[in-house]
């Protein structure tokens, strides 16, 4: 009896390790072969160099990363983050599906709340591919980046508002950008005209949009517990492409008028009233002053127009500059830039003068004149003639 | 008869006079004129060239690989759009940063310049030229438009991808976006955007899809349960790091779990891997951690590739086994990852 127990218990004990072998030679069963790959990421997140303050949080449009399914199948992506005790980082997606050939756009926000410790850190973004219905041990693809982070102890604020040239609030894109070693970081973010924002100090730059378009932009210093208001006045129409084109009479090639060629691009609201005026200048001396156009309403988007422009008392020999000046409710809303043209009037030998250029329109005026006269005189003459011949 | 003469006279004279006199006088300030003119080509002015995301309204100082942007290129012609033969734009890496119009490359690379060419048509044609070496820049001509072409100044945007490998800047260097407007006139009008970034790209691409520890003993040591040859393609514009991470609980059929043991200890039920690029055991710093606290870091000398990218075979995971363990078979999951690097 004792033989055979112990007889059983020596194969029990040789029973254990190769019942263990083959517990284990059943772990890990793999699943059929194929390409897990084509991941990837890319995104500005890693340029970061946050600098925030303890209790404050920085997001914006331009801190994000880009995950990519560059493979033949569909997969799971998980976003996870890494980042020291007291800063939380916010994910616009965590959990999405991509299929092959797609890429999603995740936006990322960092808060630092009063409990971090003031301090230099590091925080990761993963982004890992998964799927949920497949056994064996599986190798996944992950992409990732890293960014720097400050954790300071020390505040100052900031209020950003945008305001037309007559003072009235404009809803515009507002960004606001950390300056470190040259290269701006976004820490905020507006989409209504006005910003607020608890920064870390340093140089700034706040930058206003409307429809895409820089509208403006003032760099400013913060110093630690500073509070300061920035005001950024856009205009919301512009001129663009004016241009100056000169024609030539054929026969003489002499300058015969300017093909005055511009834009009115207005962006944010409808004008009931608009009005361009030309100043131009010749060797500096006022030249002309006209109104070219009245626009009622002026809209929103491009107005494409011309002007031919020939002076009242005729080319001189010089340099004639032009600007358009555009006038909203009586008010001179923008300037354009100014346009030259140098103007050479040659003389009756073929030499340069600056007496041809007022012959054509003392001449012209003469014909023109003479014409009038010559209707004066001839239908009285006529009418003599023909009374006299009956 | 004496007052016909003198009318006659008047007329001959007024003649005369009116012969030598050009029609453009008369319109001296009216804002226009008539008569025999030749109205000189005015050559195109590129007035912006500027850098936006795909939606065409907010701007970008920076690009990404495989990301759609789209460049605003505003263009003056005097003579009207319709005069323009083609808008050209080139986006090109700069060691040194500095803009120099000299630098601006005529040819297409994978890593450092595309060029697009719009030819200005009723119907354009938008075209990319061919790249060497690769295909993964594109236009993205669908998206692309070209403003009214009788009007004098406009908008023309050209959407592109910029490709895989495209370099990434890290200092100094930067990209620029050179464009150009040509009506075959004269001189073609130009105007560029400097200083842009391009961010960091890394593609990893998991050649090996499994692995199987098929004999493991309870127990058993990390050298003993090796599996080597895992194959991994990484593709990135600039440096980057070779990291692996697992699951930190492995479930097991038909019950049971293992879990992860990160310090290369595993206890009951618990298992630790080390990994490395090369099938040499390492030591405890390639431990593998769970992808809940961090990546091992297994790699930290990649740099920039080319776009089929770079292909490592020697990749290697060691299985150290603690006891006893529960009778199961285990699934989970180890993650290689690709990382931007220093």
């Amino acid at each position: 009896m004792k033989k055979w127990f112990s007889d059983v218990m020596w194969g029990v004990a040789r029973a254990i390790p190769l019942s263990l072998l083959l517990l284990l030679i059943s772990l890990v069963v793999p699943s059929p072969a194929q390409a897990q790959g084509g991941i990837a990421i890319s995104g500005s997140f890693y340029r970061q160099n946050f600098e925030i303050p303890q209790g404050s949080s920085v997001s914006g449009p331009s801190i994000y990363v880009v995950v990519f399914n560059n493979g033949s199948e569909e997969f799971q992506i998980r976003m996870s983050w890494d980042a020291p005790f007291g800063v939380n980082v916010s994910l616009s997606d965590e959990d999405f599906l991509v299929k092959p050939g797609e890429q999603r756009k995740v936006f990322i926000g960092v808060e630092v709340t009063p409990e971090a410790t003031p301090g230099e850190y590091t925080i990761d973004v993963t982004a890992e591919s998964y799927k949920q219905e497949e056994g064996g041990i599986l190798l996944m693809g992950a992409a990732g980046q890293s960014a720097n982070l400050v954790v300071l102890g020390e505040s100052a604020s900031v209020n950003v508002q945008t305001l037309s040239p007559s003072g009235q609030p404009v809803v515009t894109v507002i960004r606001l950008f950390k300056v470190i070693n040259g290269e701006n970081f976004e820490v905020s973010y507006s989409d209504n005209g006005k910003l607020e924002a608890n920064v870390s100090p340093g140089s700034f730059v706040a930058s206003s949009y409307i429809g895409g378009n820089h509208m403006a932009e003032e760099s400013f210093q913060l110093a630690a517990g500073e509070e300061k208001t920035v005001i950024l006045t856009v205009a919301t129409v512009f001129f663009e492409g004016f241009k100056i084109i000169p024609n030539y009479l054929e026969e003489t090639e002499e300058l015969a008028y300017a093909e005055l060629v511009y834009t009115i691009n207005n962006l944010y609201q409808v004008f009931p009233e608009s009005k361009v005026m030309l100043q131009v200048t010749c060797e500096g001396s006022s030249e002309d002053e006209i109104e070219l156009v009245t626009i009622a309403p002026l809209e929103i988007g491009r107005v494409g127009l011309k002007y031919n422009y020939q002076p009242k008392a005729g080319w001189k020999q010089g340099s004639y500059i032009f600007h358009l000046q555009l006038y909203v409710e009586g008010k001179i809303f923008t300037i354009s830039h100014e346009e030259l043209l140098e103007v050479v009037v040659p003389s009756d030998d073929g030499s340069n003068t600056d007496k041809s250029g007022l012959q054509l329109p003392v001449i012209g005026g003469i014909a023109a004149g003479s014409m009038i006269l010559l209707t004066v005189i001839a239908i009285p003459v006529k009418r003599r003639l023909i009374k006299g011949r009956k | 008869m004496k007052a016909k003469r003198i009318l006659i006279s008047i007329i001959v004279s007024l003649v005369m006079l009116l012969g030598l006199t050009p029609m453009t006088v008369l319109a001296a300030d009216s804002g226009s004129a008539s008569g025999s003119f030749t109205t000189g080509n005015s050559d195109p002015t590129v007035d912006v060239v500027a850098l936006y995301e795909s939606n065409e309204i907010t701007t970008a100082t920076a690009m990404g690989p495989q990301i759609e942007y789209a460049v605003k290129v505003t263009v003056t012609d005097a003579n009207t759009l319709d005069d323009l033969s083609t808008v050209t734009v080139t986006i090109f890496y700069d060691a040194n940063g500095i803009y120099d119009v000299a630098d601006v490359p005529t040819a297409g690379d994978v890593q450092y310049a595309a060029i697009l060419t719009l030819t200005v048509d009723a119907t354009p044609t938008w075209e990319i030229d061919a790249v060497s070496g690769g295909g993964t820049w594109s236009i993205v001509d669908g998206n692309c438009k070209q403003p009214t072409l009788t009007e004098s100044t406009g908008d023309f945007w050209f959407h592109f991808e910029p490709g895989t490998v495209a370099t990434e800047t890290t200092g100094t260097d930067k990209w620029h976006i050179y464009a150009e407007a040509d009506d075959l006139g004269g001189t073609p009008g130009d105007n560029y955007q400097d200083n842009i970034t391009m961010n960091w790209y890394g593609e990893i691409v998991v050649n090996t899809p499994n692995v199987d520890w098929s004999t493991v003993a309870p127990g058993s040591d990390f050298s003993v349960n090796s599996q080597t040859g895992i194959s991994l393609t990484y593709i990135a514009n600039g440096a980057y790091d070779e990291q692996v991470a697992a699951d930190s609980l492995w479930t097991g059929s038909p019950s049971g779990d293992a879990t992860l043991n990160e310090d290369g200890t595993p206890g009951a039920n618990q298992f630790s891997i080390k990994a490395d690029n090369t099938t040499t055991l390492p030591d405890d710093t390639h431990l593998v951690k769970a992808n809940t606290t961090s990546y091992t870091t297994i790699g930290d000398t990649g740099t920039q590739t080319d776009e089929i990218g770079n292909t490592i075979t020697t990749n290697t995971l060691w299985l150290k086994v603690g006891t006893p363990f529960t009778d199961a078979a285990y699934s989970g999951t180890i993650y290689f990852k690709i990382a931007d690097g220093a």
